[in-house]
């Protein structure tokens, strides 16, 4: 087959622009036309996603047992398994002093140590975990939310390697078993992958908030678009001081807990 | 050539066949790990990363050690190593198999492993890991197969080949700085967050490699005949021990900015590995051995550099050889994730299972190497005698 | 023709012949021409023509997958001009139904009866759920309720686009 050289840089531009939008190569060899973007009015769009989790209000009482944690695992049908070592969690409650390390001193206990905090995929701006993934299966998107593709996950799990805060969890067994109740409307996972919250991106493109936000009894977790001022979380941050997990490590966190009056 | 890998005595034979049943068990352990998950292992939400990454980093260091030879031979033509070149650069082969098949075994969905060439991450360490990886593997399998192959034919090498050798010289340490930078780059292990880490893990490449090296020439030595050439193993003698007082030396060095900062990331996954934090002292025992076995293993080395002496040179190298697969082994991985990201302690043992999968493919590594050195060293009569 | 251990050669080649194309003799006597389309319990016509469906159906599924999950797109526009909402669920909210027991049997039985039959294996129902719970998914297409804006209907970003009939 003669390849004229005119052919030759047109293949070599397309290949190029496949690797570097990291789009499957062949898909990029191919005439590519792309697909209409419908977002219809009912969708919720944003710059970057954050959450604001008021624990003033989280820690008024301890009984909410665990509304959010709940909501989203029934929601997104996340397995109950019983070995601690192989559980899957998207959001769950940690004692304070797993989450702040270096925000403990001999007063902190009352105040944040012993407190179970709620602890989830913290949506970074400069992911540590997208970086590392050889396959492009978890990626972040343009308004913030780090995407988790299950389908092309191999299950390496150098991204949980990379996640300085233990996000992420891996099917080490088939979850089906583990799954009491099965919520039709959004799939399981298959063993072998690795899943985390997902700042509930199919609920926000039907207009509503994420379940964990929902579920709160006490209203404590705001959610909404950090680009935005009139979002609930910006006008939360500009009033009230807020910390995040571990900052030094320069991945810009989109999950914020207000600690203090 | 390769006719002359399956020519051999019963002994010979018998040998073959053995190997093939740790590799039967192993496989058969692997569906078993494919039907249930990589629950069976001892890895979990903490430990995520354990035996099958520790043993695939142990033999990267391995397979770059080949450079310890394959440099000084053609770059500076020492022709003490005229007669191992060969045999380094089929064990180097050999260990890259070995890692790609202790990563192929740690994926959770290996079916999907393409996906890394379908779907090119540039920014990942580990896709290039996989491209040198390979890249080392076709390199080093062309070198030796068209080197063994001239010098059957009693003709001069193409020229082609020596660039390839010139390349796989940078190569070889790429593979192992990658390697390494799986690891140091991540921001929340800080074990591993150290730059130190590469320089070691060249430092223990360089000792555990030759070590092997050597050991494998006295066996064949004393189960074929074959002889190395004392020049030769003496100085690998002398990498192995330089390379391994320059490993001391990081680890020391890695302990006082641990110790002396008093910076509690720093701190506490070397006072879990050496001292056992919060109960957890699994690994204690195995660290000081590791590091008692390095240490004596150096006047050893200098010893039998001195006086000739090959049974304490087989000493001496099996203590690096431990005492490396120990660090690398078995501390380093499972080191580094002891501590998670919430502060919690989890101790990692590897289950049976585990350790059958590794030791099958540890038992493929030896049939290769056989059936490799086979070929090497039926060539070398056949030249030797003509 | 001299052949060294030709009495383990010739005989050892012939049984290789054998054992390599068993397949063919032991599909042999069977031939399917009766594929149909799989039951639609939904009452709503398919998301395009039924020939079209029978070449595209995986290109469509794998493009929408990638839409779904990776760009955020959800809304597929078919070439009649409904909207609806990408995903295996759409498919089965027609093609999948839950009997008596509330267990469904028919949407990842009624793909593995092509599928099984070409040896072309699906692990979609690992993770995607064979079947529309409870009697009121099951006539309800998945036709996405949001405001539709002016698209060209029918584009697919695949390599092998074909126009429905």
């Amino acid at each position: 087959m003669k390849c004229s050289r005119r052919t030759m840089l047109k293949l070599t531009l397309l290949a190029a622009a496949g690797i570097a939008r990291r789009q499957p190569l062949l898909a990029a060899l191919a005439a590519v036309v792309p697909s209409e973007v419908l977002k219809p009015g009912a969708a919720l769009k944003a710059g970057r996603w954050a959450m604001v989790i008021d624990l003033r209000k989280c820690l008024e009482s301890k009984d909410c047992r665990d509304a959010c944690a709940r909501a989203c695992h029934m929601e997104h049908n996340v397995p109950n398994i019983a070995n601690p070592q192989h559980e899957v969690k998207w959001i769950w409650r940690e004692r304070g002093a797993h989450l702040f390390p270096e925000q403990l001193d001999e007063f902190s206990g009352a105040a944040l140590a012993d407190q179970p905090i709620p602890a989830l995929c913290n949506h970074c701006a400069n992911p540590p975990c997208t970086r590392v993934c050889p396959t492009g299966a978890t990626f972040k998107r343009t308004d913030g939310i780090v995407v988790m593709d299950p389908h092309r996950c191999i299950g390496c799990r150098f991204c949980m390697a990379a996640c300085p805060y233990g996000s992420r969890s891996f099917n080490w067994e088939d979850p089906r078993p583990s799954l009491k109740t099965v919520n039709p409307e959004y799939p399981t996972r298959g063993k072998g992958v690795v899943e985390k919250c997902s700042f509930c991106d199919e609920r926000l493109a039907q207009g509503r908030l994420p379940a964990c936000v929902e579920a709160c009894p006490r209203g404590a977790m705001a959610f909404g678009d950090l680009r935005d001022e009139q979002s609930p979380v910006v006008k939360l941050l500009r009033e009230n001081y807020s910390i995040r997990r571990m900052p030094e490590l320069g991945t810009q966190p989109a999950v914020y807990y207000l600690v203090s009056k | 050539m390769i006719d002359r890998a399956l020519i051999g005595r019963g002994r010979y034979q018998l040998w073959l066949a053995g190997w093939l049943i740790p590799v039967g068990v192993g496989l058969a352990c692997y569906l078993f790990q494919s039907a249930h998950g990589l629950g069976i292992t001892g890895m979990g939400r903490d430990v995520i990363w354990g035996f099958y990454v520790a043993q695939f980093t142990f033999l990267v260091g391995i397979a770059a050690s080949a450079v310890m030879v394959v440099a000084p031979f053609y770059l500076h033509d020492c022709r003490e190593f005229a007669r191992i070149v060969i045999l380094g650069e089929f064990l180097a082969v050999t260990a890259v198999i070995l890692c790609l098949l202790h990563i192929f075994v740690d994926l959770g969905q290996p079916a999907r492993v393409l996906n890394v060439l379908l779907h090119p991450s540039p920014g990942s360490v580990m896709f290039w890991d996989m491209i040198v990886l390979t890249g080392y593997l076709g390199l080093n399998l062309v070198i030796a197969w068209t080197t063994l192959d001239c010098e059957r034919n009693a003709t001069r090498p193409p020229g082609w080949i020596k660039p390839l050798i010139f390349l796989s010289i940078p190569w070889a340490v790429a593979i192992h700085t990658v390697t390494a930078f799986l690891y140091s780059g991540l921001p929340g292990r800080h074990l591993w967050l150290t730059a130190v880490v590469a320089p070691r893990f060249l430092a223990t490449a360089f000792s555990s490699g030759p070590a092997l090296l050597v050991l494998l020439c006295l066996l064949l030595k004393k189960a074929a005949g074959f002889n190395a050439g004392d020049e030769g193993l003496r100085r690998l003698s002398h990498t192995i021990v330089y390379a391994m007082i320059a490993n001391l030396f990081f680890i020391f060095v890695e302990c006082f900015t641990a110790f002396y900062s008093g910076v509690p990331s720093h701190r506490h996954d070397l006072q879990y590995l050496f001292w056992g934090l919060d109960g957890h002292a699994v690994m204690v025992p195995w660290m000081w051995l590791s590091l008692l076995m390095a240490v004596a293993s150096i006047p050893i080395l200098l010893c039998s550099i001195r006086r000739g002496n090959q049974r304490r040179l087989a000493l001496a190298c099996g203590l690096v050889l431990i005492s490396t697969w120990i660090d690398k082994g078995l501390g380093f991985v499972a080191g580094g994730l002891a501590i998670s990201p919430m502060g919690t302690v989890t101790s990692y043992a590897p289950t049976v299972p585990e350790l059958l999968i590794s030791l099958g493919i540890y038992a493929v590594g030896v049939l290769l190497l056989t059936l490799f050195y086979r070929i090497v060293l039926s060539v070398r009569a056949e030249t030797e005698s003509s | 023709m001299n052949l060294y251990h030709g009495q383990y050669i010739l005989p050892g080649f012939a049984l290789f012949l054998v054992v390599a194309t068993l397949p063919i003799w032991l599909g042999a006597g069977g031939h399917r021409s009766d594929f149909h389309s799989p039951p639609n319990r939904g009452g709503e016509r398919c998301i395009e023509p039924k020939d079209f469906m029978r070449v595209e159906h995986m290109s469509i599924l794998v493009r929408w997958r990638d839409d779904v999950v990776r760009e955020g797109n959800r809304v597929y526009v078919a070439t009649d001009g409904r909207h609806w909402e990408k995903g295996l669920n759409t498919c089965v909210a027609c093609h999948g139904h839950a009997d008596a027991r509330g267990k469904s049997t028919t949407a990842a039985a009624a793909c593995s009866e092509c599928h099984g039959y070409v040896d072309a294996e699906l692990d979609c129902w690992n993770c995607h759920h064979e079947a529309a719970a409870g009697a009121a998914a099951r006539a309800r297409p998945r036709v996405w309720s949001g405001i539709a804006t002016s698209a060209t209907p029918g584009a697919l970003a695949s390599s092998s686009r074909r126009e429905p009939q």
